[in-house]
């Protein structure tokens, strides 16, 4: 089982990741509603993450800030889940996400071509 | 096999999770243990191979604990910080209070609030003496002896009529008592008496903290929960104001308003009025039993010393309710983990 090296939180690389996967779960949330287990196989399948279980912490801050609200349903075999639905702050906050994280991507892609060219690794 | 390893890691990851307070824990673990019910439901957990892969999924405790509590100020625990606060006076005040509008407790009231106030490290020896000596008893001496002095002041005439040698009657005066000025003049010096003691504590109390300000600051540990959750000295200021003053007549509204100096929910001024209302219903309260000579109380005076306590009470009470809490922390709406 992997332990977290210390520093690693501090790592840029994790908390882009932690951004992006939060935003991720809002992309997830806007055609439908989904409930916990769902989403984290979602974003596995996706190559996201690397802890499932992170996620649960991250998904209880979004309904914290009010970008996700959560409602329990009965379920017919066991007991009742939660499920996770985007609010109008998240969709907004999804909405100026998509617009920074294509400006983001697009200057981290021409950069890393010049990189490229020099680079000695 | 598989319900052990369960049980071991839902274990492991309760007792990680104590550092999240225990809601946060309690919330943690629940959802934890609702994915592994999920898989379970799926048929994940058919094998220890299987289970074990959906454990190391998962993450390490440490990990996940760890994601809960790293998104800055979210974490269950509120932040414990260091603060500063300057050296507390509240000592010299309830002297100087108890010197001044306390000094209505007959004997004891400036009694205690001298010895206290010679405790005090901040005062020169020199301002101890003036302090004390301006003057004994404190102002409500004056109160106190505005009954006799009353009794004396006041224009008495008895008349009387008699027969003269003739058989004439007679009608005579014969009047004791004080000339006008000189009773003008009397109650002009009451009130110099009243107000000096008043001048005297409310400079020297001005030394006091501009001293205590030059001390080295204390440190203390505080979290943000912890300076708005209690309640219980503005409560019990107001409780003493109103139904102290009749449970505990005189000295219970005294420390009602030494408690709610004590607060910091009411700005200087609503202390001031608060005092006011209450030294000054004491005061009438007083000053009119005794004029009413030998101590026999008339309804008026009663009424006097009801009202004030539970007037300043209801204010406080008021001004209370109106203010937000000072230290109501809404966590908004922060964006979560961008990397900046």
């Amino acid at each position: 089982m992997r332990r977290m090296e210390p520093g690693e939180a501090g790592n840029p690389l994790t908390q882009l990741r932690r951004g992006v996967i939060e935003h991720c779960v809002l992309a997830l949330l806007v055609d439908q509603e989904m409930y916990g287990f769902d989403l984290v196989r979602r974003l596995a399948g996706a190559g996201l993450v690397t802890s499932e279980g992170t996620i649960y912490p991250l998904l209880s801050r979004l309904r914290k800030v009010g970008w996700v609200s959560t409602h329990w349903r009965e379920s017919d075999a066991g007991p009742p889940r939660r499920y996770y639905t985007i609010t109008p702050a998240g969709e907004h906050a999804l909405t100026g996400f998509r617009r920074d994280w294509q400006r983001f991507r697009d200057s981290v892609d021409e950069l890393m071509e010049i990189e490229d060219g020099a680079s000695h690794d | 096999m598989t319900d052990d390893l369960v049980a071991g890691y839902l274990a492991r990851l309760e007792a990680t999770a104590a550092v999240l307070g225990p809601a946060g824990q309690a919330e943690l673990v629940a959802e934890i243990r609702g994915h592994i019910d999920d898989a379970r439901e799926a048929g994940e957990l058919s094998s220890e191979a299987a289970t074990r892969e959906l454990l190391d999924r998962l993450g390490e405790p440490d990990e996940i604990v760890a994601a809960a509590r790293s998104d800055l100020g979210e974490s269950s625990q509120p932040p414990i910080v260091m603060l500063y606060r300057p050296p507390s006076t509240i000592e010299e005040t309830v002297a100087f209070l108890l010197m001044t509008v306390g000094s209505i407790i007959p004997l004891i009231g400036w009694l205690i609030g001298v010895i206290v106030m010679w405790t005090s490290r901040r005062l020169t020896t020199a301002e101890k003496l003036l302090a004390t000596l301006v003057f004994p008893g404190g102002p409500a001496i004056v109160v106190f002896l505005s009954g006799p002095v009353g009794f004396i002041a006041t224009t008495r005439c008895t008349s009387y009529t008699a027969q003269d040698s003739t058989g004439a009657l007679i009608s005579n005066q014969s009047c004791t008592g004080l000339s006008h000025w000189l009773t003008a003049a009397m109650i002009g010096g009451a009130l110099i008496l009243l107000l000096l003691p008043v001048g005297v504590a409310i400079t020297l109390l001005r030394r006091v903290k501009a001293r205590a300000a030059l001390e080295p600051p204390i440190p203390y540990l505080a979290t943000i929960s912890s300076t708005s959750k209690s309640r219980a000295r503005e409560i019990a200021a107001v409780l003493l104001l109103t139904i102290g003053t009749f449970a505990l007549p005189l000295i219970g509204p005294f420390v009602g308003v030494v408690l709610a100096w004590a607060s910091r929910r009411w700005s200087t001024a609503d202390k001031w009025i608060a005092t006011g209302l209450w030294a000054a219903s004491s005061l009438a309260f007083f000053a009119s039993s005794f004029s009413n000579l030998f101590f026999s109380v008339s309804f008026g005076a009663f009424l006097a010393m009801a009202v004030g306590g539970p007037l300043a009470g209801v204010y406080l009470a008021i001004r209370l309710w109106m203010r937000p809490g000072l230290t109501t922390t809404s966590p908004g709406h922060p964006t979560p983990g961008t990397s900046e």
